[in-house]
């Protein structure tokens, strides 16, 4: 460190308007540059993977649906798929399809969101108004489909709990073309002189620097990592559907680039959604009996990863064959992106650190589960990024 | 040219029906779907006394009160729809009744 | 002295605390203030501030980590106040019921005038409740 060269800590939280949820980035500035940023968390952990362990199969599909109320369809989408192959349910393909197309819906909603969060931390309201509004035709089907617009519930152990039926189908097949429609518009708003002024080159994340910190997702994937989930390890439906949609790429790891390849993907939704709801079997199968479920599940211990709004989620779940769970591990997209957001952080204009945090949507509930317990004194303390970019060691 | 376009899009939307609902200034009725899963309501003359609803609740909302009567706190219910999945008689149902608005949590208590 | 209470109502500001939600009552608050429900019209405004605040939506099951920033929001917000506890985590812990982290629901913590039930609740139903707390704090007299 020069000589002379004052720095300043400056707490951004835990309750920070721009960040609605709470956490707390420590940043260190230089003047109006920040030299680094270490964030803290804990402050949304709930224990749900100790909580997990004491209740039984069919209970905690509903708790681990609440670990993010964004995603909610991604975690027990993955928690199913971890259980089923510990107990070789082969569930009907219609189910694997309805879960595909709810996974997607799911996606369209979160990128609209994110989209709408990110103009709200540019102070460009008209966008987060725009996004917003059209969000909520999603959010209509979806909860017309399933009961409910946020903890949809669609998944059980061994299929699904609804059914398409016709008139949402038809509603759907209207909403894919309304999705490429936004997604053009949005694209082209993205392209805007004032917009591009914020976000190019701000929090750039360099492709070694990506795969260095593990990012995952469109984080990864605008710093040119070809990675995703759906077509390199096909789950549910996405086997099928292999040719009908492509992974966005961009190469320049900027802000600017997080939002283009979201935007791209709202269309590879879209294309998705049209290919699902062409080719979807007729076998409905009803999903068997809880209380079957829990006698059949044996012991075994197994892992599964879908593709989250956000990026990678992964699921290892152990069962004792008693209809209970020995351990469940859950990692989330955010988690992987935390530390390429310190990277990204660093020498950022302190006005533009709300950007740059929106531009990986962070999902700090989803990532809450992590608590370094200090065996000896007994005392918790929450992980810092610093701790978990040296390597997760005592972390996990 | 991006901004042209929103401000299009703004412009075209003052002459259009507005998106906001009337909800709850006016009495607009809430188009509420079928398969909405709101208050529980459950029918005490069709229960068996199975305890299925009991076992499987994730959030513990459902307690045996004497005589093997179930009893609903929906202070503590989450609305996933699993005990009305699990009952063999059908006994549970979730209502559209989506506006649990109350003062204090022993309104909350059903029966 | 009516007067004031009356305009307070008139346009009740809004802090909210995540204290350990899943987000969902988050958004569904957001979407509240968006186009489709627009809580503005009802004078709601989303503030940054607890100092600048009439009412506080508090949502999720408190957990010791996040206690002490609800506890301190709360005290630092002017009189009069109005408490809203939205969603069931909030109102009761909900799933998180028996977490080694779970502190009892924000009823147990801070005295709460309005309850939301609903995981999450519709944004409807949070305008309602909102609309119910505005008239508490037209009631309370500061």
């Amino acid at each position: 460190m020069e000589v002379g060269r004052r720095l300043t800590r400056l707490p951004f939280g835990p309750l920070h308007p721009a960040t609605k949820e709470p956490a707390l980035l420590m940043l260190t500035v230089d003047g109006e540059r920040v030299v680094e940023a270490e964030l803290r968390l804990g402050y949304v952990y709930r224990g749900i993977e100790a909580l997990a362990q004491t209740r039984n199969i069919v209970q905690v599909l509903h708790l681990v649906e609440r670990v993010c109320g964004i995603c909610s369809h991604a975690h027990p989408f993955c928690y199913v798929q971890a259980v089923e192959s510990v107990a070789g349910i082969e569930p009907p393909g219609r189910a694997l399809y309805i879960r595909t197309i709810v996974a997607e819906l799911e996606r369209l909603q979160n990128h609209l969101l994110w989209m709408g969060v990110l103009g709200y931390q540019l102070g460009f309201t008209a966008l987060f108004m725009y996004a917003w509004r059209v969000r909520e035709s999603v959010l209509d089907i979806l909860e017309e489909m399933t009961g409910n617009r946020i903890m949809r519930g669609v998944n059980a152990i061994g299929g699904v709990r609804v059914d398409l039926s016709d008139r949402v189908k038809a509603k759907m097949e209207a909403l894919v073309k309304d999705a490429r429609k936004w997604a053009a518009f949005l694209s082209d708003v993205l392209h805007d002189k004032t917009v591009e002024a914020r976000l190019a080159g701000v929090g750039v994340l360099t492709r070694s620097d990506a795969v260095s910190t593990g990012a995952v997702g469109p984080t990864a994937r605008a710093s040119g990592v070809d990675f995703d989930v759906r077509r390199d390890y096909p789950h549910a439906a996405y086997e099928d559907l292999r040719g009908a949609f492509s992974v966005p790429v961009l190469s320049s790891g900027d802000a600017l680039a997080r939002a283009e390849v979201r935007v791209a993907e709202l269309a590879e939704s879209a294309n998705l959604l049209e290919a699902a709801l062409d080719t979807l079997p007729s076998d409905r199968r009803s999903p068997p009996p809880p209380h079957r479920v829990l006698r059949e599940v044996p012991e075994g211990e197994s892992v599964a990863k879908v593709e989250a709004p956000r990026g990678e989620l992964f699921y290892y779940a152990r069962t004792d064959g008693k209809g209970f769970l020995k351990r469940l591990r859950i990692r989330t997209p955010t988690l992987a992106n935390l530390p390429a957001l310190a990277v990204m952080l660093k020498d950022v204009e302190l006005a533009d650190v709300p950007a740059v945090y929106a531009s990986i949507d962070p999902c700090i509930s989803c990532t809450e589960r992590v608590l370094v317990v200090d065996a000896r004194s007994g005392a918790w303390r929450e992980t810092s990024l610093r701790e978990l970019g040296k390597g997760c060691g005592a972390a996990c | 040219m991006g901004i042209g376009k929103i401000m299009k899009d703004a412009a075209t939307r003052l002459f259009r029906k507005p998106s906001t609902i009337g909800y709850p200034l006016k009495p607009e009725r809430v188009e509420v779907p079928d398969s909405y899963r709101g208050a529980i309501d459950f029918d005490p003359k069709l229960c068996v006394g199975c305890m299925l609803c009991v076992r499987f609740c994730p959030s513990g909302a459902i307690t045996v009160a004497d005589k093997r009567r179930i009893a609903f706190d929906l202070a503590r219910c989450i609305y996933c729809g699993q005990c009305a999945e699990v009952c063999p008689r059908k006994a549970i149902k979730l209502t559209k009744e989506f506006e649990l608005i109350y003062e204090s949590i022993e309104s909350f208590k059903q029966q | 002295m009516v007067f004031v209470s009356r305009s307070r109502a008139k346009s009740p500001w809004i802090f909210q605390v995540n204290a350990a939600s899943c987000n969902g009552c988050l958004i569904e608050l957001l979407a509240a203030l968006s186009p489709r429900y627009d809580a503005e019209r009802l004078g709601c405004v989303l503030v940054g501030s607890p100092r600048h605040a009439d009412i506080l939506v508090a949502m999720g099951p408190v957990t010791s980590k996040t206690l002490p920033v609800l506890v301190r929001a709360y005290r630092q917000m002017p009189e009069p106040k109005v408490t809203v506890a939205l969603g069931t985590c909030a109102v009761s812990g909900g799933v998180f019921v028996g977490s080694h982290v779970f502190e009892g629901p924000v009823g147990k913590v801070l005295p709460v005038d309005v309850y939301i039930g609903g995981c999450p609740p519709k944004p409807e139903a949070i305008l309602r409740g909102l609309m119910k707390a505005a008239e508490k704090l037209e009631g309370v007299r500061g």
